[in-house]
């Protein structure tokens, strides 16, 4: 792809402004809480700062991603296969996306019983995608997320579906083209550059699935 | 096995942190308060606390804790990594001690997919408390199923741990582990010295994906095979792979002592100890190599800053016999008679002979012309000794060729010519005659020793 990197340094400033903006939520949330405790309102005051958790984790998660952004801008190679055992990688990815209070009372998130297999991937790549997938689809979904793991054809396929509205038509029919976000461009990097017995990895970007919504699907070889 | 574990299956009224104890190794304050108040958070109670590589070894030595949460960066250029490969070398990390390893660097990953010796796990900077829980009773779990397994291996019963192994590749609790069960089987059949198994085992491995510990791993099993020639090719494409692998370099560097190839035994050890300026261990190596390589100004330099770094006490009798060595090599004798002097009566005890013998040759060395009573002393204990390394036997020569007794210089050198270390020892054998104007009696003597093999073989 010509001129990669002058669109994807756009790409990476504006993912800064957006975390700015996440820790700014942060921020304001723990200063409201403190004032809740001392109001003797504690549930309140636990809620905020359960949400201001949850704000905090998706800052590091996309802090951590738009480094990721700025290794593959340069040519890097960060992907490191080790042996990972898929249903903890899952459960990784779970834990570092964590609902706000709001989205939990909107959103059921359904872990679909994942394949006990162990498969050499890069462990913490594969979760920040995994992790900004399911903040994405925390944002669009109207009821219902399910995240599931499979084997097929030699190939992992994790999947991330919602019930929302899907991908534009944009990001579906071209996706080579599509750097509409961090997350997208390290994600399909992240899929290509999982390389076993001469095959590589993809994302693929589809609406329809279990639930009608967006698929978020990364194939790993 | 440790008590904690059945203590934590069992849990103490709900909370199995409450019995562990953990040690915090970080150098940054601030980070160590964080990760303390992670540990409580989780049920933790008893956090001991150590800023820097030297205080974590001494409360180790002190007290092992059953969980160390270490930082990868430790302060004075000294790594985390450092404090484990140093923990596991040494064999003082029991195998059912939790190591893992805090990162705020992703590269570490780079590091951790390569090297033999690994944490059990690693977090990357910043994680929530429920992620260090949630590992933690991941690498405990897997201890459990392991526990056996390491049972036979600290005692070195390498049948049981392999029938273990097997026991294991077929128990479907181990399913998950099973990159675990193949890299501990062919670590265990090289223990085991079954070569042939492990070089077997280490293909195996690399046939799913070729790990840069397999490749090392199956170069070592090259190596003790003699097959040295592809057992560089080898770690030089682990290099070339992963830069970083330090370990690497220190096998490389084995590998070309043994093919005799002592300037690129230096230069790999250089490399390595240019990038790892506080392994005190590999600096050694590296004047010792250069020794071997005759050159002198490298060993000086580096002596220097070996011991500008302190006094070898803490380093065992080995490690004053290696640099002692080096000192009498670059004639550095009052260094060699420092070195000798600080040995404490108490370590001489433990000694083997052969180590004995070798601190008589190497003071009889730094003597000078003044050590021929000392040489007359011990010429009938030489004599009787028959296991000499080939450094060892190596002083006996210098010490012999110095007092003018050929018969034994040229018996102890024999001996070594005749050895499966003759390529190794060579060079330096002919260094040491020729410094004495003996060239002409060394290949002398190596053609003798030559014949009597070629004739030994007919016979056969």
């Amino acid at each position: 792809m010509p001129h990669q990197d002058t669109p994807i340094v756009d790409v990476i400033a504006s993912g800064v402004h957006d975390t700015k903006n996440v820790l700014f939520d942060a921020l304001m949330r723990i200063g409201v809480a403190a004032h809740e405790v001392s109001g003797n309102r504690r549930d309140e005051a636990l809620d905020l700062l359960k949400d201001a958790g949850a704000a905090v984790e998706k800052a590091t998660n996309r802090l951590s991603t738009l480094l990721s952004a700025y290794r593959l801008a340069r040519h890097e190679n960060p992907v490191v296969l080790m042996p990972v055992l898929v249903g903890d990688l899952v459960e990784y990815a779970a834990l570092r996306s964590p609902p706000s209070a709001q989205d939990q009372s909107r959103v059921h998130v359904v872990r679909s019983e994942v394949c006990p297999d162990t498969w050499l991937l890069d462990r913490e790549l594969v979760a920040d995608c995994l992790v900004n997938a399911t903040l994405n689809a925390l944002r669009f979904a109207v009821s219902r997320i399910r995240i599931s793991a499979a084997v097929e054809n030699g190939w992992l396929v994790i999947k991330v579906e919602d019930d929302g509205p899907g991908f534009s038509p944009e990001l579906t029919s071209h996706p080579a083209r599509m750097q509409s976000g961090v997350g997208l461009f390290v994600a399909r990097r992240v899929a290509a550059l999982h390389r076993q017995h001469g095959r590589h990895g993809r994302l693929i970007l589809e609406n329809g699935g279990a639930y009608g919504g967006a698929v978020f699907t990364l194939m790993l070889p | 096995m440790s008590h904690f574990f059945s203590e934590f299956s069992r849990g103490d009224n709900g909370n199995p942190y409450k019995s562990l104890r953990f040690l915090v190794v970080e150098d940054q304050a601030a980070a160590r308060q964080t990760l303390r108040m992670c540990i409580q958070s989780m049920g933790g109670f008893s956090v001991d606390m150590a800023q820097s590589h030297g205080e974590a070894m001494s409360r180790l030595r002190n007290r092992m804790p059953d969980v160390i949460i270490c930082d990868y960066i430790l302060g004075n250029s000294r790594t985390g990594q450092q404090l484990l490969e140093e923990l596991r070398r040494e064999g003082e990390l029991p195998h059912d001690v939790v190591f893992i390893m805090v990162t705020a660097e992703r590269g570490y990953e780079q590091v951790i997919s390569a090297v033999e010796l690994v944490p059990d796990d690693y977090i990357i900077k910043p994680f929530a408390p429920e992620l260090l829980r949630t590992r933690l009773e991941k690498v405990i779990r897997k201890k459990q199923v392991f526990s056996r397994y390491y049972l036979h291996r600290n005692s070195a019963d390498w049948d049981g741990a392999l029938e273990e192994l097997d026991r294991l590749a077929q128990s479907p609790a181990a399913a998950h582990h099973r990159y675990d069960v193949m890299r501990q089987r062919a670590d265990t059949l090289m223990r085991a010295e079954r070569h042939g198994d492990a070089a077997e085992a280490y293909e195996a491995i690399l046939e799913e994906h070729p790990f840069p510990w397999a490749k090392a791993g199956y170069a070592r099993v090259l190596q003790r095979s003699n097959r040295l020639a592809e057992a560089r090719a080898l770690v030089d494409s682990v290099i070339a792979q992963v830069p970083r692998y330090f370990e690497a370099y220190d096998l490389k560097a084995e590998i070309c002592t043994e093919m005799g190839e002592h300037g690129e035994a230096v230069a790999a050890l250089q490399t390595a100890s240019a990038l790892t300026p506080h392994n005190w261990s590999r600096k050694r190596a590296l004047a010792v190599a250069a020794s071997r390589n005759g050159d002198v100004a490298t060993v000086a330099r580096v002596m220097a800053e070996v011991m500008a770094q302190g006094d070898l006490a803490g380093e065992g009798l080995e490690a004053v016999v290696e640099m002692t060595r080096c000192a009498v090599e670059v004639r550095n004798h009052a260094l060699a008679a420092q070195l000798l002097a600080a040995i404490k009566p108490e370590q001489l005890d433990k000694a083997g002979e052969e180590i004995r013998l070798s601190l008589e040759c190497l003071t009889v060395l730094a003597e000078g012309s003044a050590g021929g009573p000392r040489f007359d002393r011990i010429r009938a204990r030489l004599v009787k000794m028959q296991l000499f390394s080939v450094d060892g036997a190596i002083d006996v020569v210098r010490a012999a060729l110095l007092h003018a007794d050929r018969q034994l210089a040229n018996m102890t050198a024999a001996k070594v010519l005749a050895g499966p270390e003759a390529r190794r020892s060579f060079k330096a054998l002919l260094a040491v005659y020729c410094q004495h104007g003996l060239e002409e009696g060394f290949r002398d003597l190596q053609r003798e020793v030559a014949s009597q093999r070629l004739m030994s073989r007919t016979r056969h």
